[in-house]
């Protein structure tokens, strides 16, 4: 029966583009089956599927019954139920897809358990789901959801659902499928004498005639570049659906920046939250009553638990929503004229009672007892007071229940009324026990068991609700204040500062996978009064240089983990404010966890990684005070099938020699001082010459068109086929050797040739020294042009009109211009002065922008297309018109205004070296 | 390029992704004042904060002091982390425990060390405290001069507070006063009588103007005494208890009457602490002796304990509806006087220096 199968037996299986490093053998009759890694290194891991039944405590006797192609079916000893085994290579790993099958009449509390031996080195470690600890004293445990058991920040601890031995070659990792609905796993590492005994395993009720199908994970990679960040990078290439955006990678507003609630207590201004690329707006506590998002009539008018109060969350958008007095009809009135203006503008999300976790106590009584979850296992039963501070809140469960049924029709109903974008699911964490009827009920998926029973998890619930919203509300995204659920973007509600944040990173990130992230926790405000307690003691420029390197700390760490959190720390600093447009171009890339990067530099003390393959790009970081140049090597094996050519990633240009050999690329890495530094791949090359190649790459990068070359050395002809990057915005327009043009496919290089590859951007036709020629200004630094439309022009030229004068009514503020003569006209422009003509939704398919003579025409085939392209087109005016945001505070956590006012800072800024600029051709 | 080539092939640094925070144990500099009965260890650059109370008859340490760690998140992000502990002079509503500070430091010739800063704690206040060993004595005094260089008025509310070594075999004493529902500091236990306070924690509100702790292996108390036109009628006493390294901490803590400083204003805050030695125990303080009863029966021992030398006299003690005229001789710190007191009430009494007691 005994049957060695290699990974490339199961070569029909598509996804087995990526392969993982080893080789196995399905389980046997026993359940045992081997991981193998052949080569000089040579290592066998045995491993074992088996069940230990929670009722017997033991472990329980298996028979084989059936084993064939598809499936290996088990028999338990009783006869009580079966095991039924489905594996398959799945990308980098194994996958094994069970079902069990209560065939007795009792409920059955099982256990099933990938366990292996590893052998034991001298420096091993392990990575329980949460935390990567020396393996000095064993046993190690790490049981439930929680990598942190106590109440303190227990749930944003959520493990990641794998663990791992980690040795000195050889990393062993189990685990489950990433957002598979399992109420408790478990990571075990043993001692048994030569060797470690390591175990996943996961619990599972299973009610007489019911079904349970689960899923295992198991892996064995190499250990390289890093520690658990190998596993961790194995499981993201094998489930990347499961990492990234449900709602697409060109959702418009998951990937800017988010600015707390500057957006949604006052009236927000679109041209200022342009400014600091903010896309997306925590709507918070839309309603009355936790549990009642909709606000229906018959639930209007109750007593809380305390009066009514003025709290500054009944401040909407600039409109007074005081409960003290607030009619059930001007409530539904108002909040639908907020929503309407700005909802899709500043990308509101819809907070709902957090994620259907808190219910206003006395609704969750009257309507929803059933809902209650009362085992909270160390976290709180009753928040109170919370978002509503009138009311207490209980802990419900939102799936299956009286509670989930209505709260599901609810989202439905807020959302066909307010249309929002997105919704915001805040408290996302496992680590409550909902053990309620709904938990009884045999259909309820996530049933696992304990000392006390059957419990559901309330990250069950969570995942489904967030399934709803992607299967029910399509295109409506998804933001977590959480790691737990399938989110389109993931909040970390601490700030860079904090210990906290030390303590959590890079565990979130590993959660949130590619998706966007934010963090959001205190500013410069009181965290500089602790940091910096003599500051009064201080000359300006020593604060200013204590301020810099701090500045600093924070934009290593927002690219470090794909990052943003700029509403506190912004103001005044120059830096964070420029560097914005390649952090947010490369999180779009997707944050990954292995960064194949060695260098023999001490000065790297921070390196991340973002895309994979071609598109992948390199962030380094050297926070000393000397700069350095130092030979770099990028494991190309590591971001993918082909070996890649680096560039120094620049706005303008850049020029960066590779060597590229035995699947590595090297070069010298530029590690200025306290500055970001990225590299990006320009391309991949399906072969290399065994011996190698040197290549030169350099760009020129333009508004209208970016070009590569690729000067290859004396190395001899060899033939490959390349893969451009793709470039956000451009397309590939030409590929050239040698001055011909060419396929990216079957080239063949000859000793000096010369690659060229044209990307043309898609909506602008015009070069960054036409932008600085042109005239905007009269002598006198006026704005002084006029904005044509069409004859009766519609609403989204009118609007779009009003957008770009708003650009410079914003510089007129600020003091870049000194006035603002821009004219609107509608029909016949007056002539002779400089135009901005418009024309959306008038027959022109391409949304683009061109410049003929003293006349830009800018076309949109419609509204949305309009505001995306002359968004993109504002982006374009402020390199003409740069504009930095000084330290006046935008919100309450900036500097503190007695800093403010003692070192006279109030209109100052950090002065800013361009890190990502080589030429001198400057804004105004 | 050769060149590059060669160089990579001896690349030897991997990078391990995310940045690893270094902590390191460091120290405070450290200022001495002493006399032949106890030595003071003060801390200059934290705001002269008293760091650690000797006896030199033993060599006993009666505090837990500030420890000071360096933590290196990267070369951007550098800090120092203490336990807060150390007494200086901490504030209600302006907490300053955890803050550090440089002092500009005099040593007077009159056994006393001067603590000087400006911008104390980061607070818009400037502070000079003088520190009083008296001679021949275990008592000294803190005599604090606060400026207020802000714009607006400054609240002060002076909130002193001792760590004793350790919680596991101290014992912590705070007279507290009963049947007080509204105080101006708010979240007080609120008792239904008088009570000596061992075990809880939080804020009381004082029966008496002083807060002990009784070290009983070194038959020791340590104390802090407010002048009690300082400390009533808003003045508090706090405890904490809590582990620092597996060590389990108990702290004595007291809360001075609150009052605004104007701009440009200055006041002045005055406050005492003592050892009582050889003495097991306390029940109230009179002037500078501690006075302890032990009990039995109806048989009394009074227990007088000075913290400097204090002169021969006739004292009264009041027993229930008795009264008793005692000769004292003269005492010094350690050398403690005891009384037996027949068929005893509850006691009170008035000492040779005419200080008061009451061990009700």
């Amino acid at each position: 029966m005994k049957k060695i199968l290699t990974i490339f037996l199961l070569a029909a299986i598509p996804a087995l583009a990526q392969q993982p490093e080893f080789t196995w053998s399905a389980p046997d009759k026993n359940g045992t089956f081997q991981l193998k890694i052949a080569g000089s290194k040579t290592l066998a891991i045995p491993g074992k599927i088996r069940i230990y039944n929670g009722k017997s405590k033991k472990y329980d006797t298996l028979k084989l019954v059936i084993s064939n192609a598809e499936e290996i079916r088990f028999a338990s000893g009783r006869g009580d139920y079966t095991l039924v085994i489905r594996p398959e290579v799945r990308g980098k790993l194994l996958l094994f897809n069970n079902s069990l099958s209560n065939t007795g009449k009792t409920e059955l509390f099982l256990q099933p358990e990938l366990t292996f031996e590893f052998p034991k080195g001298k420096s091993d470690h392990f990575f329980n789901g949460y935390e990567t600890l020396p393996v000095k004293k064993l046993p190690l445990h790490r049981a439930g959801l929680k990598g942190r058991p106590e109440k303190k920040l227990a749930g944003i601890t959520q493990v990641f659902p794998a663990a791992g031995v980690i040795g000195k070659d050889f990393t062993l990792f189990a685990g489950q499928v990433p957002h598979d609905l399992v109420s408790y796993h478990a990571a075990h590492l043993l001692d048994e004498q030569t060797r470690y005994r390591f175990t996943f395993d996961q619990r599972h009720a299973v009610a007489p005639g019911q079904t349970v199908d689960f899923r295992m994970i198991a892996g064995l990679t190499a250990t390289r570049y890093g520690k658990e960040q190998a596993m961790i990078q194995r499981i993201f290439d094998s489930f990347p659906e499961l990492f990234e955006p449900v709602v697409g990678w060109d959702n418009p507003y998951i990937w800017g920046t988010e600015q707390y609630l500057v957006s949604w207590l006052d009236i927000p201004d679109y041209e200022e939250e342009r400014r600091y690329h903010a896309t997306l707006t925590w709507a918070f506590v839309p309603f009355k009553r936790a549990g009642d998002i909709y606000g229906e009539a018959d639930l209007w008018d109750y007593k809380p638990l305390r009066p009514f109060t003025w709290w500054y969350n009944t401040r909407i958008a600039g409109k007074v929503f005081d409960y003290r007095n607030l009619a059930w009809e001007k409530f539904h009135n108002q909040r639908r004229e907020v929503w309407n203006k700005y909802a899709k503008d500043f990308g509101y999300a819809f907070y709902n009672s957090a994620a259907g976790v808190w219910c206003e106590d006395q609704l969750a009584v009257q309507r929803y007892p059933d809902s209650i979850v009362d085992d909270t296992d160390n976290v709180k039963k009753y928040l109170s007071p919370w978002c509503t501070p009138w009311d207490q809140h209980v802990r419900v469960f939102s799936y299956q229940t009286s509670f989930g049924d209505k709260f599901r029709a609810d989202m439905k109903k807020v959302h066909a009324e307010l249309g929002m974008p997105g919704f915001a699911f805040d408290c996302v964490t496992p680590g409550a026990y909902y053990r309620g009827p709904a938990a009884q009920n045999p259909d309820m998926p996530g049933r696992a068991w304990d000392d006390k029973g059957v419990f559901v998890d309330q990250s069950v619930a969570i995942i489904k609700l967030t399934d709803f919203v992607h299967e029910e509300i399509p295109g409506t995204f998804v933001w977590l204040n959480g790691i737990t659920g399938r989110g389109d973007s993931c909040m970390l509600e601490y700030g860079i500062f904090e210990d906290s944040f030390r303590s959590v990173m890079p565990l979130v990130r590993y959660n949130a996978g590619q998706i966007p992230m934010q963090t959001r926790g205190y500013g410069f405000n009181r965290f500089l009064f602790d940091y910096l307690p003599d500051w009064r003691n201080m000359s300006q420029k020593e604060f200013t240089d204590e301020l810099q390197k701090l500045s600093v700390h924070l934009i290593f760490n927002y690219f470090q983990y794909g990052l943003t959190g700029t509403y506190n720390t912004a103001n005044g600093c120059s830096l964070e404010q420029y560097i914005m447009p390649e952090l947010l171009a490369v999180r779009k890339l997707g944050w990954q966890a292995q960064v194949p990067l060695t260098t023999a530099s001490d000065k790297l003390f921070y390196a991340a990684r973002y895309g994979t393959g071609e598109n992948s790009i390199i962030f380094m970081g050297n926070p000393y005070a000397e700069s350095a140049v130092a030979p770099a090597e990028i494991g190309n094996d590591i971001l993918g099938e082909d070996d890649y050519i680096f560039i120094r990633k620049m706005r303008d240009q850049a020029s960066t020699e590779n060597f590229l050999r035995n699947r590595s690329t090297c070069f010298e890495a530029q590690l200025l001082s306290r500055l970001p530094v990225l590299y990006e791949s320009v391309c991949g090359l399906t072969n290399v010459p065994d011996g190698g190649i040197e290549v030169t790459a350099s760009v020129q990068k333009d508004i209208d068109k970016i070009v590569y070359q690729l000067q290859f050395a004396d190395n001899a002809e060899f033939a490959t086929t390349l893969r451009p990057r793709k470039i956000e915005d451009f397309e590939l327009s030409a590929i050239t050797l040698n001055g011909r043009k060419v396929s990216a496919d079957s080239l063949k290089i000859p000793a000096n040739g010369k690659i060229t590859l044209e990307y043309r951007s898609k909506y602008f036709t015009f070069k960054k020294s036409d932008l600085m020629r042109f005239k905007f200004t009269d002598a006198g630094r006026r704005a002084d042009f006029e904005i044509v439309l069409p004859e009766n022009a519609n609403t989204a030229e009118i609007r779009q009109a009003v957008r770009l004068k708003n650009v410079f009514d914003f510089l007129v503020k600020h003091h870049v211009l000194t006035g603002n003569n821009i004219v609107i006209t509608q029909g016949n422009a007056a002539g002779g002065n400089a135009q901005i003509v418009i024309r959306i939704g008038r027959g022109d398919a391409a949304s683009q922008v061109a410049l003929s003579g003293n006349q830009w025409l800018i076309t949109a085939p419609d509204a949305a297309a309009a505001d995306l392209l002359v968004r993109k087109f504002s982006y374009v005016l402020d390199q003409r018109y740069e504009y930095i945001f000084p330290f006046h505070p935008r919100a309450w956590d900036c500097l503190h205004p007695d800093m403010l006012k003692y070192f006279d800072l109030d209109q100052a800024r950090l002065p800013l070296v361009r890190c990502f600029e080589n030429s001198s051709q400057r804004g105004e | 390029m050769k060149k590059l080539t060669a160089v990579i092939l001896t690349v030897t640094a991997v990078l391990s992704s995310g940045a690893a925070v270094t902590e390191k144990p460091d120290v405070y500099r450290k200022e001495i004042l002493k006399n032949r009965f106890i030595e003071l260890e003060f801390l200059p650059e934290s705001l002269g904060r008293l760091n650690q109370i000797k006896l030199n008859s033993s060599g006993r340490k009666l505090l837990l002091e500030r420890t000071l760690t360096k933590v290196s998140v990267d070369p951007l992000y550098e800090f120092y982390r203490n336990n807060t502990f150390g007494c200086g002079e901490n504030f209600w509503k302006n907490y300053v425990a955890q803050r550090d500070g440089k002092s500009r430091v005099s040593v007077p010739e009159d056994g006393s060390i001067l603590f000087e800063n400006k911008w104390y704690g980061g607070l818009p206040i400037d502070l000079r405290r003088k520190t009083t060993l008296l001679p021949e004595s275990t008592i000294w005094l803190y005599e604090a001069e606060v400026f207020n260089r802000g714009q607006k008025p400054f609240y002060l509310a002076v909130w002193y507070s001792l760590t004793p070594d350790n919680a596991a075999n101290t014992i912590l004493q705070i007279p507290a006063a009963g049947k007080i529902n509204k105080h101006v500091l708010g979240n007080l236990h609120i008792l239904d009588r008088d009570a000596v306070i061992s075990q809880k924690i939080g804020l009381f509100a004082p029966k008496r103007n002083w807060i002990a702790t009784v070290y009983p292996d070194e038959k020791a108390v340590l104390a802090i005494i407010a002048p009690p036109e300082e400390f009533f009628p808003d003045g508090a006493f706090y405890s904490w208890y809590g582990e620092d390294n597996r060590i389990k901490y108990r702290s004595m803590e007291i809360i001075l009457n609150g009052k605004n400083i104007a701009p440009g204003q200055k006041t002045s805050v005055k406050c005492m602490f003592a050892v009582f030695l050889n003495l097991d125990g306390i029940k109230d303080v009179a002037g500078v002796t501690a006075v302890n009863v032990k009990k039995d029966g109806k048989k009394a021992t009074l227990i007088l304990a000075p913290a400097r030398k204090t002169a021969a006299g006739e004292m009264i003690v009041y027993s229930g509806e008795k009264q008793y005229k005692v000769t004292v001789p003269v005492l010094y710190p350690g050398e403690n006087h005891q009384i037996e007191i027949d068929d005893c009430g509850p006691i009170s009494g008035i000492l040779p220096d005419g200080s008061k007691f009451d061990l009700q």
